[in-house]
């Protein structure tokens, strides 16, 4: 192998058990949050407490769908992500990451300027899809690594070099 | 990976997150306007001929008292006025077994107080309810500004009320201590969220919290001594 196609960052098989550990935390915040609405007998505005202030807000939903369980779609095709070997999963965690951190970047901003409450589950849920993306970008940027599932890399400059191009 | 396949997957990410801010901002029901409101009507028939007195409504000798604290940006608060008080002042209210009282509290930002003193002033026309029945079934987002003076004009003027009168006690001295007598009496009371909904009848007190169908009233009258 010559200078021309080093291994970036650490490996594929890594980052996707990884991004599958971060999915999985990310299922588990989501479900905590889609039960606890789903079990809303009695909702309530309750005075400096954040996480039901911010659940019964009107934000807390979209068309109808509570955004908790958007954001579990978004952890399971995560994990579907950290799943699928190659192009295809590589593809779709970037995908999933960026809409994760995007919708969150503007549900933290609700939570901060408008509603006026935090909820640490959301921002519990915001940490991860922030490290699920830096996961999701190493392992996009990775290239065609060494990968038991991945085409072995033909060691010639000719591949470094299409890949450039 | 190829260039082509991050490119497109970080530009269809972005249309979508778009897409879904766009649909949150758009799809909430954010726009209230004075020359909007909805179902103001309805709520003059839902408490046509019960007396009203301050901030409460039903006959003076009714023996349950049911004092409810609430937040007017509180969306728990506007689906207990849509959902369920109409029942209760049905059933328990207009026969005369109990009556309700609004102590309107401000934790939810400016709006919200906005909200508590303009309903102060509402209770100094003895139209507390209508007044805050009105404004949560046109409850906007959150800090959003909806609950504006102009609205809460409009409210008041659609409900017959003197629009002059109301304009002076909200900005008067004696609906900013009634705000804070308010305030301290919820902390007396010991809520720490809205709609706390507290019951008084001979046997004594009870309370809960929380958007709570027909049967929580009904137990809670039944053990303060009603019906």
């Amino acid at each position: 192998m010559t200078a021309a196609a080093p291994r970036r960052g650490p490996r594929e098989g890594a980052l996707r058990v990884a991004i599958g550990a971060v999915a999985v935390a990310g299922l588990v915040v989501s479900g905590y949050l889609t039960a606890i609405r789903a079990a809303g007998e009695d909702p309530a505005c309750v005075i400096g407490g954040g996480c039901h202030t911010v659940q019964n807000s009107e934000y807390s939903e979209l068309a109808g769908i509570p955004v908790a369980v958007l954001g579990l779609l978004a952890y399971a095709a995560l994990l579907a992500a950290a799943i699928l070997p190659g192009q295809l999963g590589r593809a779709l965690g970037l995908f999933t990451a960026v809409v994760g951190v995007g919708f969150s970047a503007y549900l933290t901003y609700l939570e901060l300027f408008v509603i006026d409450a935090i909820c640490a589950w959301c921002v519990a849920s915001a940490i991860l899809i922030a490290i699920a993306l830096v996961l999701t970008v190493l392992r996009a940027r990775g290239g065609e690594p060494a990968s038991p599932e991945g085409p072995p890399l033909p060691p010639s400059n000719e591949t470094a070099r299409a890949g450039r191009g | 990976m190829n260039r082509k396949y991050i490119v497109g997957a970080v530009v269809a990410a972005l249309v979508v997150v778009a897409a879904l801010v766009i649909f949150s901002v758009t799809g909430g029901d954010d726009e209230v306007s004075p020359d909007s409101l909805e179902d103001i009507a309805l709520v003059q028939e839902q408490m046509q001929g019960i007396p009203q007195s301050g901030a409460t409504l039903g006959q003076a000798d009714a023996p349950i008292e049911i004092l409810e604290f609430g937040d007017l940006q509180c969306p728990a608060c506007a689906s207990s006025a849509r959902e369920h008080l109409p029942e209760v002042i049905e059933r328990f209210v207009r026969p005369g077994a109990a009556k309700l009282t609004f102590v309107p509290i401000a934790f939810l930002g400016d709006d919200s107080e906005r909200g508590a003193l303009g309903a102060e002033a509402a209770a100094r026309q003895d139209a507390i309810w209508p007044f805050v029945t009105a404004l949560y079934l046109n409850q906007g987002g959150e800090n959003s500004g909806w609950l504006s003076d102009a609205v809460m004009r409009a409210v008041v003027e659609e409900l017959g009320l003197d629009v002059d009168r109301w304009n002076d006690d909200y900005a008067g001295d004696e609906v900013a201590t009634a705000y804070f007598e308010a305030a301290s009496r919820a902390e007396e009371e010991q809520v720490t969220s809205t709609p706390t909904f507290v019951f008084r009848g001979p046997d004594g007190r009870a309370a809960f919290a929380g958007a709570r169908d027909i049967s929580a009233f009904e137990d809670a009258i039944e053990q303060v001594g009603g019906q």
